[in-house]
């Protein structure tokens, strides 16, 4: 367990290295980088503009500044906001706690229900049911996140942060609903579950013992997926519902061309994306290993 | 549910032929502005009203359905393309080319899909003409959506190469590349189809997030994504007719949801 641990953290630590060289190479290479707007200004000289030339231009090759991006993200500092002109780690540090209560919620909800109805629909075991299912299921995956916040948001809901996580909770409910349903439904029809059955053990006990906990560790491994489809709404949802949280700042960003802020905040959700990723690594190995031993 | 799935087949081409015929079906120019009638709900002229610009609902839908159900088969075609280019490599090649394949297809995975479309369209200019938007949107769909199909056809490519059948051809001395294009890829044909068409739905739907998010196609061209925008200005006086897109796009997305078996979507 320790060595699959080792290596999925070093694969979040890779993914951060190789990821943050080709942000540092975008930032780099994009059109305008390390060109003051401030030059368009038509009151000033030329020497003037020579003198802002020569203090924006970037020092070193993209190792350099790679290296040196680095440097300052371990001591904290991700750098200034162009497009807001405030430090971008004291925007991060602003929007972020919106972007996790809502992104927490949305996780915990959308999981709990999807769980709780894949339960039933195993557990009830009726076409019917399994056809609502089925269809509440496909007609949520059908709306993209962005119609979803407008619904809600036309429906008279004022916006915010919980309407953003009750929203990506929608977003979460299906996909885990459908995943964990179809593995559900494949422990539900094994061998071991029918003689469970027949030796007159009561529904609630087989579900728990002997479909639920099998099924965790497959089941826990779509946690990683699932927080990085609730980072991705939230993009849409929190500019529908004016939520002041990360996906917010990063349309902002997009909008504004701030390259080197859309990346600070890329590389951290894909940082949170890959330690839940890991997490569920530790929660769904664990009952294996135990039951093992 | 076969005879479900051929409705959602018979249903999807109708919409698809409608969308393509979109210049000969539809009563306007997409651009056409009846200023006298903007707003206007909808009539004999104007089967579904006017948008706010007074320009015809049921021609933009038409013309918006051919590009987005046109550009996102070709996205997904182009995605599929790439993930069977390096899927394959990395299954049949092994080794360090495989890990090199595989941390870069790991590295597309971690980030969030709109937050690495999002990064790749701030880098490029906002402020363009709307062909090159379009061009833009799709091709950086289909550039940047390969990753997840690369995994699987990676797997399926490991497990194709240790069959019986494929040992036989080697031991026999096929060379490499006979082997690849008579064995392996005949194989892996309804594999790659699978993934083309699970990846439809997902780039209809990104390209809709990203028009909402005003990135997407420019204006006056019409897209499923901008016209998903335009219900923003809708408000308690606006008729039902205007969720038109949106119905559409629920039909269409139903429909590939019932074309695509349930299996190869969880894939």
């Amino acid at each position: 367990m320790r060595s699959r641990l080792t290596h999925a953290l070093l694969s979040v630590l890779a993914t951060v290295l190789i990821g943050g060289f080709a942000a540092a190479t975008l930032v780099r290479l994009a059109p305008g980088y390390g060109v003051d707007p401030g030059e368009l200004d038509p009151r000033l000289s030329s020497e003037a503009i020579q003198k802002m030339r020569e203090r924006s231009k970037p020092d070193g090759g993209l190792i350099t500044y790679y290296v040196r991006y680095l440097a300052n993200a371990v001591r904290g500092e991700l750098g200034f906001s162009e497009g807001f002109r405030r430090p971008a780690a004291e925007l991060i540090a602003e929007r972020f706690p919106a972007t996790a209560r809502a992104a927490g919620m949305g996780l915990a909800c959308g999981w709990t229900l999807g769980l709780l109805a894949a339960l039933v629909t195993v557990a009830v075991a009726r076409p019917a049911f399994d056809l609502l299912a089925g269809a509440v299921t496909a007609f949520l995956l059908c709306l993209p996140s962005s119609v979803m916040a407008l619904i809600f948001v036309q429906g008279g809901h004022a916006g915010g942060e919980m309407v953003a996580g009750g929203i990506l909770s929608l977003v979460i409910f299906p996909r885990v609903l459908r995943f964990a349903r179809g593995i559900l439904g494949n422990i539900a029809g094994a061998p071991h579950v029918l003689q469970a059955r027949a030796k007159g053990l009561s529904t609630l006990r087989i579900i728990w013992m002997h479909v639920l906990r099998p099924a965790m560790p497959q089941i826990l491994a779509l946690l990683g997926v699932s927080a990085s489809v609730v980072f991705g709404a939230a993009i849409p949802v929190e500019v529908i519902c004016d939520s002041p949280g990360l996906g917010q700042l990063a349309w902002q960003a997009a909008l504004k061309r701030d390259l080197p802020l859309l990346i600070d905040i890329t590389l951290l959700v894909t940082i949170l994306t890959g330690l839940s990723g890991l997490a569920a690594e530790v929660i769904g190995v664990q009952p294996a290993v135990r039951d093992t031993a | 549910m076969k005879s479900l799935r051929r409705t959602a087949l018979v249903l999807l081409a109708a919409i698809y032929l409608a969308g393509l015929s979109a210049a000969w079906l539809a009563p306007a120019g997409y651009a056409n502005q009846f200023r006298e009638s903007a707003g206007a709900p909808p009539s004999r002229a104007f089967l579904l009203g006017t948008d706010d610009l007074g320009r015809d609902s049921f021609s933009r839908l038409l013309y918006g359905s051919r590009l987005s159900l046109t550009l996102a088969p070709a996205a997904a075609l182009l995605a599929t393309l790439i993930a069977a280019l390096v899927g394959i490599t990395a299954g049949y090649a092994g080794g360090w080319i495989e890990i090199c394949l595989m941390r870069v297809t790991d590295l597309f995975l971690s980030i969030p899909w709109l937050f690495l479309l999002l990064i790749v369209r701030a880098f490029l200019p906002l402020n363009v003409r709307p062909l090159e938007s379009v061009a833009i949107t799709f091709c950086l769909l289909g550039l940047l959506g390969w990753a997840g199909p690369a995994r699987v056809l990676r797997s399926a490519t490991h497990e194709l190469k240790t069959e019986d059948y494929m040992v036989q051809a080697r031991a026999r001395g096929c060379r490499p590349l006979r082997l690849m294009l008579k064995h392996l890829l005949p194989n892996l044909e309804p594999i790659a189809a699978a993934q083309f068409w699970i990846s439809v739905p997902i780039f209809i739907l990104s390209e809709a997030n990203l028009g909402f998010l005003g990135l997407g196609v420019a204006e006056p061209l019409p897209s499923w994504g901008n016209l998903l925008g335009g219900l923003q200005s809708m408000d308690a006086q606006s008729g039902p007719w205007r969720l038109a897109p949106l119905a559409l796009l629920i039909v269409v997305m139903t429909c590939f949801h019932l074309v695509v078996p349930e299996e190869n979507l969880s894939k």
